[in-house]
């Protein structure tokens, strides 16, 4: 009987693994929910970042240098199909260089951008680090939906912030999410200064800030007034505009940690991707093959 | 060609596909002495051909699963384009109202409620880039400073990110055009010469080149091989490129005497004119068809598909044996 050559397990086990096969090509997929992500990343590249106190793997460098360093080896560690985007700040405004790309087709252009970004392209010589943070937070919000701001700075407000006209936040808090990072060191530290072409000259000396005591407020002590010259990390500053503003706050210590607080849930853009579950009915087939392989060696009759 | 897979771990359950060499999977007839049969070459051979369909069987499937695919390929082609530095001013003139499009809606120049030229001008060069995909791109701005953004590209969106960035936040400060020039025609020095070099400037053109600069700018332009081109931004009130009777009064006018008095290869498009960009890219057709040598990449192609296939070959022929083996 041609039906009974049928009903055996190893014929029912073998027909399984190609029907199996078959359903294959229909291109199964199932949708699966995986966390993407898409920032705009803004650099302080006011003079104070190029002081000296912040290091790379132990490796000293200027502010500037090892937060550029540190953020492309971050991003390298983020998996494909996050976006981000790249932006300088300086005086009291964010400029967008790069609205978000994909990183891994475009590792190569934004690695090259990244890289170029420099004190050099400052079109302003202050540095007014809360108005900086608010208009980067109503820049990132024109963008697409779920831009994340990483607003990396050393907080160092040149002229300083006038306590009885602090500048106002207009925005809501949280209403752009992401994150501020610091970066320097805690004891203060004197600021290079360079000439037009590029080239190095001295240091920015007490002398230099003497004749601008009218950029400080009236009630600031006079010790810091004598120290406008020298810099530090500014952490609480930074952390106060971070609350404010509703933003996470991270001091920069080396790419693993930025890293993470990058893929923070808070950060992640749900997304449903359409998985490939071929494989799983190949595995499916690959089983009942061998499966009808080793029930025919039991069977004896 | 190269070959990779993209779940290599599937290939520890390789071994699985070596059983029906060991289990045939026939039905097994007992005999009552086997000395007694006759050996049959062609019993022996299907015996091993069917083992080794379903070995074939296990092993697409094994490589299906493991996502065979061949590798992307970089070839190196060479084609017809140019190396294109989009010069972009980003200074504060740039963020008043253009010339057409905006009537009576420019009388307070509220950011926001009008077209200004710097975003028309990157409209224009998003289109500029989308027809002309084989250059490579470059671009940089100026205002006070010169900002280079962007080295030379060929990936398409990587340049159309960064036009677009400049259009959603007001320009700089002041202009520095002579700086800008000349950090972009100091960006050939260090490139090789495989394909025509264009500089394309766009800008409203308001500002001055003193004479030291206008020599620099020349002698590099000269140096380089390098064409320019002007996307002509013009202001609402402005006279517009060509002098009146009062002779160049207007600084876009002195700038555009210069660049044309150069006696080298220059061209200006006013922006303004519908045409202009139409003009502008079949100029760029014309004249920039020298060869360049662009790489190309031919993306992975999965395999996996075809292994299946194999797979269900193979196991169609493994069921039908089955079906028809005789029971004595």
């Amino acid at each position: 009987m041609a039906l009974r050559r049928w009903r055996r397990p190893a014929v029912l086990a073998l027909l399984l693994a190609a029907v199996a096969t078959a359903a294959t090509f229909a291109d199964p997929r199932l949708h699966m929910r995986t966390p993407t992500y898409r920032y705009v990343f803004v650099f302080d590249i006011s003079q104070s970042m190029n002081a000296e106190d912040a290091n790379y793997d132990g490796e000293p460098g200027s502010r500037l240098a090892v937060a550029k360093r540190t953020t492309l080896e971050a991003l390298m560690t983020l998996p494909c199909g996050t976006e981000a985007g790249l932006a300088l700040f300086t005086g009291h405004r964010a400029f967008l260089l790069l609205t978000p790309i994909e990183i891994c087709a475009h590792y190569r252009e934004l690695r090259a951008v990244l890289q170029g970004i420099s004190w050099r392209m400052a079109w302003e010589q202050r540095s007014e680090v809360a108005k900086g943070l608010y208009k980067s937070l109503a820049l990132v919000a024109q963008l697409p939906r779920h831009t994340r701001l990483v607003f990396i700075s050393d907080g160092h407000e040149a002229p300083p912030i006038d306590p009885e006209v602090p500048p106002r936040f207009t925005g809501r808090a949280g209403a752009v999410r992401g994150l501020v990072v610091g970066v320097g060191g805690d004891s203060p530290v004197s600021i290079p200064k360079f000439d037009e072409s590029g080239a190095r000259r001295g240091e920015w000396s007490a002398q230099d800030f003497a004749d601008r005591a009218a950029d400080w407020p009236h009630t600031a002590p006079p010790s810091e007034v004598a120290n406008a010259h020298l810099s530090a990390l500014k952490e609480p500053h930074l952390m106060a505009l971070a609350a404010q503003t509703g933003l996470a706050y991270l001091r920069l210590q080396d790419a693993a940690a930025l890293a993470a607080q990058l893929r923070h849930d808070r950060l992640a853009i749900p997304r449903s991707e359409a998985v490939d579950v071929r494989a799983a009915l190949a595995a499916m087939a690959l089983v009942a093959l061998l499966l009808s392989l080793l029930a025919q060696r039991g069977a004896r009759r | 060609m190269s070959f990779g897979l993209a779940q290599p771990l599937a290939l520890l359950a390789l071994p699985l596909a070596l059983l029906p060499l060991v289990f045939h999977g026939q039905r097994v007839q007992s005999v009552a002495a086997l000395a007694s049969l006759p050996p049959d070459p062609w019993s022996t051979a299907a015996d091993w051909m069917l083992r080794g369909v379903a070995t074939l069987a296990a092993l697409a499937l094994v490589l299906g699963i493991a996502g065979l695919y061949r590798a992307e390929q970089v070839v190196e082609r060479i084609g017809l384009g140019a190396q294109v530095v989009m010069l972009i001013d980003s200074s504060g003139s740039m963020d008043r109202p253009y010339v057409t499009g905006n009537r009576g809606t420019s009388r307070a120049a509220v950011w926001g409620t009008y077209r200004s030229k710097g975003q028309i001008a990157r409209e224009l060069l998003a289109e500029y880039a989308a027809r002309r995909p084989r250059d490579m791109n470059a671009l940089f701005m100026f205002s006070s400073h010169p900002i280079p953004v962007l080295p030379l590209t060929d990936k398409p969106a990587a340049i159309q990110a960064a036009i677009e960035a400049g259009t959603y936040e007001r320009g700089l400060a002041s202009t520095d055009l002579g700086a800008g020039l000349i950090q972009a025609l100091e960006f050939f020095k260090d490139q090789p010469f495989s394909g025509s070099r264009i500089v394309l400037l766009v800008s409203d053109g308001s500002a001055v080149l003193t004479i030291p600069v206008q020599d620099h700018i020349r002698n590099l332009l000269e140096k380089y091989r390098v064409t320019l081109y002007w996307l002509y931004m013009r202001d609402q009130h402005s006279p517009g490129l060509q002098p009146g009777r009062n002779g160049e009064i207007a600084p876009e006018q002195q700038v555009h005497a210069f660049f044309s008095s150069m006696g080298l290869p220059y061209r200006a498009y006013p922006a303004e004119d519908p045409t202009a960009l139409k003009r502008a890219i079949a100029e760029v057709d014309r004249l920039q068809n020298l060869p360049i040598r662009y790489s190309d990449v031919l993306p992975r192609v999965d395999l996996s598909g075809g292994c299946y296939l194999v797979a269900l070959i193979a196991l169609a022929l493994t069921l039908g044996a089955r079906v028809v083996e005789v029971e004595l």
